[in-house]
């Protein structure tokens, strides 16, 4: 609250209290709205919970619950507004339905794949989870264990977990659900630049002249980024949108220049508008010449099926990201054949509709913003969409300064800095290291204290893999936290559910709500979620914000982080590691991983007694540690000096957030540019040192058909995504009363003549199924998206319709993110 | 007084959940393997009549259908009847005073930019029954 | 800005009404009811409207039947956000 408003908020009470007293009626009673008047609700501040623009918000607290919440005024990313969901975060924690005890499937008092659920302790939680471990490392050895984590872990949850598995089960077999996100993004950014995450930040938002929306409805998935950017376009004389989408959506309401182009021709028109930066001659060949190197990448891919589906094995180099220097010259040639007809053509866009567009990147006096998200990163060739999109910006040079700016929006609260910066993907460590590089493993082991040789240099199972190896029985043990994978992954009646279901297999799922995903499992472990533990978030303009706990947490729930250390108690080193390896590391005989781990003299050299007063620390009380400084100050480690630095621990509790790298105290807010980035040597105006000449990369990918298109059979694109109302899968916004009968169950969005021809009217139930399977749901042929013919759009947050018994598990071969936006469907009467 | 109520009823809440969380069930109802559920209708926005908040920062629900209401580069429909310009006349709510002040907290005579899109916040509402009770409380003085 | 706390007085059967409709005017809380019908209600300036027009507009809600002024504040504060666009406080008064 600011000064003015408590000010005000202490005369209305002064004047209630007055009028009250004047007239002789007690204050006690009123209406619940006039809780203003009462000053004993505490607020604090807190990131939202739901996606990556990363608002923060007020929390008011009373009596031990969350009883409002607001945007707070003081945030840069927010001002004081929220979306309808972040208005309703207050109700998130409060469905009735809480988990508040660990439940097995059990028979006649005993643990049975094919028993009910039922309330078990902790320990007894703990006993027969460390039992099927332990006997999978016995039988399998570190590959037949894995986790599941998530963009929405803490940032020292994720931390936590990434040594558990990494360090602790030496396997790499730990993914997060951003894998499903935003994994495009990453490969883009790491073979465009050497290093994560945008250059940019959302200043961009006001200082840009065009914007441009590719594969992005920031209308409903980013509304606060979206309200910025609505903002300057209304306010900005000469500012344009230009909207592009498979099919038109919110975000066309305020388009300039809207364009429904056929499913995967984006590769196609970024292609032609670098021709036609080429044509044109305005290609910044100073810039160019200075900071870039030209490449090709090797074609037909694959699609990240199988190995042994047909598709897969008719690829002439299957999975293959390798890179060849090319000439500009050659570069030119490359895309001389996408021209303004052949692109036109086809991706059925209107030819002056493309070149208006072309026109806003090579007009060297417009700043240009590119954003996107899901269009392109669930994309069978989105590691290349990703790249063609900084080709474009880099042959004009408007990148990394205000208003240009390509700019990879996330989906998660903490894609980016729990999932990426903190490396809890298969292949990753903290700060951009990976676990195929010799050095990056001895510094992060280093770090740990670990022996050397601890952690695999094999890549372990990705997000997709995981569920096609809990099928084959290959993973036997399996945690999930924090993520509803059972209703996100692909190809769920293929995949995830004989693989969860696998006799085989111990699957165990930590969350709040008895979501799809836990009822899918052997062993559900109740979470504490939000504002009852303390955390940390990472946002999609590297802003790093953290918050204190502020409630407790109901019956037994605990929080991941407790979870992840608790049950590394269960296991000694020679239970995890096997005795010859303990054998080449005495020192560490005999211990446990909790002890090996975080009991390290870093995790645990914080003493309670920095914590804030006036704040519950459960976590950390359990501990006797204050564990969330531990372990940040122990992952922080890995990115100082190495253009990650992070500020000191306190600072993060008292700013609403820091963008890194920060040095000296000072954020930075368009990287790779002199005069922002502390990295860039003086006098070399620009320098992407991501790559040791400091130059970023030019990728030249074509145009390639995805794997399932329309056929006579199934004669319908199938593409998914969400809604403004619903966020991760639905498992809190619908416990929100509100938010549940604001959009009450998943439609699929039908063109009124495709609608017609299959006799079908506007509310009708249908059956959409495809070659894996079939859903029942509603048509609709109007309301907020309006798809082209030969297209349908579902949502898939209604769980009472499982969107994915309908997709197809084909990834981008490179980044093994699953598009959920092509495949071949068809739509009938039920 | 008022604390320990309210500590009890939460601690009764606390417990409640424990009983009912014996009986697991997900909103889906039906097993994840089994046929989807689409029990509802598609007869949104039917609530009626303004709906209580349930603390003073909670956007107002809309208690009418929006769907023939344009909000696009040319038009925002909302603001005939809801601009303070037009409130009166046309007997309607009119926006709240945050909504004409822009992300610098300048004052302005018509909604600020970071507004326009009122569906951003204001949503309407199903006439249908939660999936799971929410036991959210608002502040009181009770 | 001006805040105002005024005792207001409703027919008992339109209360529960009227007091949702006061909840929906910007700058107007209620902040007790009793079962007779006497509100407790706060009222300040919005940006549109000045308390005092507010507490004119008060009266035309159906089954309000009074509206009395019982306390009445006048304060600049610093960054408030809320300064109506009609000309100054002079329209402020005490009981």
């Amino acid at each position: 609250m600011t000064t003015s408003e408590s000010r005000r908020t202490f005369l209305k009470a002064s004047a209630a209290a007055a009028t009250a007293s004047a007239a002789g009626i007690p204050l006690a009673g009123g209406q619940a709205n006039a809780q203003i008047g009462i000053p004993d609700i505490s607020w604090d501040k807190a990131p939202c919970r739901f996606c990556g623009t990363g608002c923060t918000v007020l929390v008011g607290t009373k009596n031990g619950r969350v009883v409002a919440t607001q945007g707070d005024p003081k945030a840069e990313v927010n001002r004081g507004l929220n979306c309808v969901k972040g208005y309703f975060l207050s109700k998130i924690m409060y469905g009735e339905d809480r988990l508040t005890q660990p439940m097995l499937r059990m028979r006649d008092g005993k643990y049975a794949k094919d028993g009910e659920f039922e309330p078990i302790s902790w320990d007894d939680a703990f006993d027969i989870m460390a039992e099927k471990w332990k006997e999978t490392l016995k039988n399998k050895g570190p590959e037949g264990v894995g986790m599941f984590g998530s963009g929405q872990w803490t940032v020292w949850e994720g931390y936590a977990a990434s040594k558990l598995m990494k360090a602790g089960f030496r396997s790499n077999n730990i993914d997060p659900n951003a894998r499903h996100c935003m994994a495009s993004a990453v490969v883009g950014f790491m073979r465009t630049f050497g290093i994560d995450e945008p250059m940019g930040c959302y200043d961009d938002l006001e200082a840009a002249d065009t914007f441009v929306l590719w594969g992005s409805n920031m209308a409903e998935m980013h509304p606060i980024l979206w309200s910025r950017l609505t903002d300057t376009r209304l306010t900005k004389e000469g500012s344009e949108v230009h909207v592009l989408s498979t099919f038109e959506h919110r975000s066309f309401e305020l388009a300039d220049n809207g364009m429904v182009f056929n499913p995967q021709t984006d590769l196609a028109i970024l292609n032609y508008i670098a021709n036609h930066i080429i044509q044109t001659g305005a290609v910044n060949e100073e810039f160019l010449s200075k900071h870039v190197n030209i490449t090709k990448t090797d074609t037909d891919i694959g699609f990240g099926l199988r190995d042994d589906n047909p598709l897969q094995e008719a690829a002439a180099n299957p999975n293959s990201g390798k890179l060849t220097e090319i000439s500009f010259d050659e570069y030119a040639e490359s895309v001389k054949p996408y021209t303004l007809e052949y692109t036109a053509e086809l991706s059925g866009v209107p030819a002056e509709k493309l070149e208006h567009l072309a026109k806003q990147y090579a007009d060297p006096n417009r700043k240009v913003m590119s954003l996107w998200t899901m269009g392109f990163n669930q994309h069978t060739r989105g590691s290349w969409v990703n790249s063609l999109m900084y080709n474009v910006h880099l042959l004009t040079g408007k990148i990394s300064e205000p208003g240009n700016s390509p700019f990879s929006l996330t989906g998660q609260p903490s894609a980016c800095g729990t999932a990426r910066e903190v490396g809890t993907f298969a292949h990753r460590l903290p700060a951009d290291y990976v676990v195929t590089n010799p050095e990056h493993r001895a510094k992060a082991e280093k770090i740990w204290k670990v022996p050397a040789g601890t952690i695999p240099e094999k890549v372990g199972f990705h997000a997709v893999q995981q569920n096609r190896m809990l099928n084959d029985g290959v993973l036997n043990a399996y945690w999930v936290q924090c993520t509803n994978n059972m209703q996100a992954a692909p190809n769920m009646n293929q995949e995830g559910w004989p693989g969860y279901r696998n006799p085989d297999n111990f699957i165990t799922v930590s969350d709040p709500y008895p979501t799809v995903t836990a009822m899918s499992a052997d062993l559900i472990l109740p979470t504490a979620m939000w504002v009852e533990k303390e955390g940390c978030y990472g946002n999609a303009e590297r802003r790093t914000q953290m918050w204190r706990q502020q409630v407790h947490a109901p019956g037994d729930a605990k929080s991941d982080l407790w979870q992840l250390m608790e049950f590394s108690k269960r296991f000694t080193v020679e239970e995890a590691w096997g005795e010859d390896f303990v054998a080449t590391a005495p020192e560490m005989a005999g211990k446990t991983l909790y002890e090996v781990l975080y009991n390290n003299g870093n995790v645990d050299k914080f003493p309670l007694s920095e914590i804030q007063p006036g704040h519950p620390n459960d976590d950390a009380n359990h501990f006797g540690f204050y564990v969330q400084k531990g372990l940040f100050e122990e992952y922080a480690e890995f990115g100082r000096g190495h253009g990650h630095d992070l500020a000191p621990f306190e600072r993060y509790h008292e700013e609403r957030g820091l963008r890194w790298p920060v040095v000296d105290g000072k954020e930075t807010l368009w990287r790779y540019r002199e005069g922002s980035d502390p990295y860039v040597e003086a006098g070399s105006e620009v320098q992407f040192y991501g790559f040791p000449d400091k130059k970023a990369k030019i990728i030249f990918a074509p145009y390639e058909a995805p794997p399932e298109m329309p056929d006579e059979e199934y004669d319908l694109w199938f593409c998914t995504g969400r809604v403004l109302e619903h966020w991760h899968s639905g498992s809190m916004t619908r416990r929100v009363p509100e938010l549940h009968r604001s959009f009450p169950l998943a439609v699929i969005y039908m063109h009124p003549e495709d609608a017609a021809a299959r006799d079908l009217r506007h509310g009708q139930e249908i059956k959409v199924s495809t070659r894996r399977g079939e859903v029942t749901s509603r048509v609709s042929t109007k309301g907020r998206n309006k798809v082209p013919k030969g297209l349908i759009f579902m949502p898939w947050f209604d769980e009472g319709q499982l969107t994915n018994k309908l997709t197809l598990d084909a990834t981008c071969p490179l980044s093994k993110q699953t598009d959920f936006k092509k495949c071949a469907c068809k739509v009938e009467r039920v | 007084m008022n604390k320990i109520v309210a500590t009890a009823a939460a601690l009764l809440i606390a417990l409640g959940s424990i009983a009912i969380a014996q009986e697991l069930r997900d909103l889906r109802g039906t097993p994840p393997d089994a046929p989807s559920v689409v029990n509802m209708s598609l007869q949104w926005e039917g609530r009626e009549g303004r709906m209580v908040r349930n603390y003073r920062q909670q956007p107002p629900l809309i208690p009418h259908s929006i769907t023939q209401y344009q909000i696009d580069l040319r038009t925002n429909q909302c603001l005939s009847c809801h601009d303070w310009t037009k409130a009166g006349e046309r007997n309607a709510p009119t926006l709240s005073m945050t909504h004409y002040l822009d992300r610098d907290g300048t004052e302005l005579d018509h909604i600020a930019g970071t507004r326009y899109f009122c569906n951003q916040c204001h949503v309407p509402q199903a006439d249908t029954e939660p999936l799971v009770t929410n036991l959210f409380q608002p502040s009181s003085t009770d | 800005m001006n805040i105002c706390g005024c005792l207001t007085h409703v027919s008992p059967a339109q209360a529960d009404a009227a007091a949702l409709v006061m909840n929906e005017i910007p700058g107007v809380e209620v902040h007790a009811q009793t079962t007779e019908g006497r509100f407790v209600v706060v009222v300040e300036d919005t940006p549109a409207r000045l308390a005092s027009e507010i507490i004119m507009d008060l009266h035309q809600i159906p089954g309000v039947l009074s509206v009395t002024l019982t306390y009445h504040h006048f304060e600049d504060i610093a960054d408030s956000v809320s300064r109506p666009d009609a000309p100054s406080q002079t329209t402020s008064r005490r009981p």
